[in-house]
């Protein structure tokens, strides 16, 4: 059911904690690699993440806007429970790939 | 009842520094890290949207934040003396942003009410704007089978 990966993924790990701060910090570095670099496919690591907010939210919107250009795609990976559900609410798993924490055999 | 109330400068570091306190004000109740997340959020969101929204990230002027937790039952109260909300119908709707450059989701208003169990804005051009949240905390240490 996963598509076929046609080129090498960028993979970016998610800090602890994403809110405003964390973003802050890596947000412009990230937008100028992959306007650089072009991946086909980013993986955001998110197996360490046990916070977000809506500005963590933002940034991975950002980051799926940014890819869509070019036809590029953004996979969330290892999200656990209750980020999942703010994920969901936020409207995230109808736009995006999104790999929930326990289903992350199936990769 | 255990309460405190600070002020703190309309810098978004400040935030990272909230939720960092809310976590060790909560850590010793044994509620489950699902809640004390949403509390995180909750807080974390009203705090940002005072600081870029309300004050517009200006560090001379400040955010004033309460808590107070009475047994299970937790109040918070989140207040700036900034802009102040044009349009609270329409903040308050999903998705809907002022800030459309900069990767704002529109959603802090929907995650904060979805999280709580009693949520309120006040808020007045020029004045400012005051949230009031009130979160029904579980205990589950007593009950671990």
């Amino acid at each position: 059911m996963y598509r076929m990966i046609d080129s090498e993924p960028k993979i970016y790990v998610v800090p602890n904690e994403f809110g405003g701060v964390e973003v802050k910090k890596i947000r412009d570095e990230i937008i100028k690699e992959i306007d650089e670099i072009k991946p086909n496919y980013i993986i955001f690591d998110m197996r360490d993440t046990t916070f977000i907010d809506s500005s963590g939210i933002g940034f991975l919107l950002g980051r799926y806007t940014q890819v869509q250009r070019y036809k590029g795609k953004v996979v969330l990976y290892g999200v656990n429970k209750p980020i999942s559900k703010l994920l969901r609410l936020s409207g995230m798993y109808s736009i995006m790939q999104i790999v929930d924490r326990e289903e992350e055999e199936v990769l | 009842m255990n309460k405190f109330e600070l002020k703190f400068s309309a810098m978004i570091e400040n935030e990272a520094v909230l939720r960092v306190l809310v976590s060790s004000f909560l850590a010793p109740l044994g509620i489950s890290d699902e809640e004390i997340m949403e509390v995180k959020t909750i807080v974390s969101e009203g705090v940002s949207n005072a600081i870029i929204h309300g004050l517009e990230n200006d560090p001379n002027r400040m955010v004033e934040v309460r808590i107070e937790l009475d047994d299970e039952e937790l109040y918070i109260m989140i207040k700036d003396d900034g802009k102040g909300i044009e349009d609270l119908e329409l903040a308050l709707t999903p998705m809907f942003s002022t800030l459309k450059i900069e990767e704002h989701t529109g959603m802090g208003f929907t995650i904060m009410s979805t999280f709580s169990d009693e949520f309120d804005v006040k808020s007045a051009v020029n004045h400012g704007t005051e949230i009031h949240i009130r979160k029904y905390l579980h205990h589950y240490d007593n009950d671990i089978v």
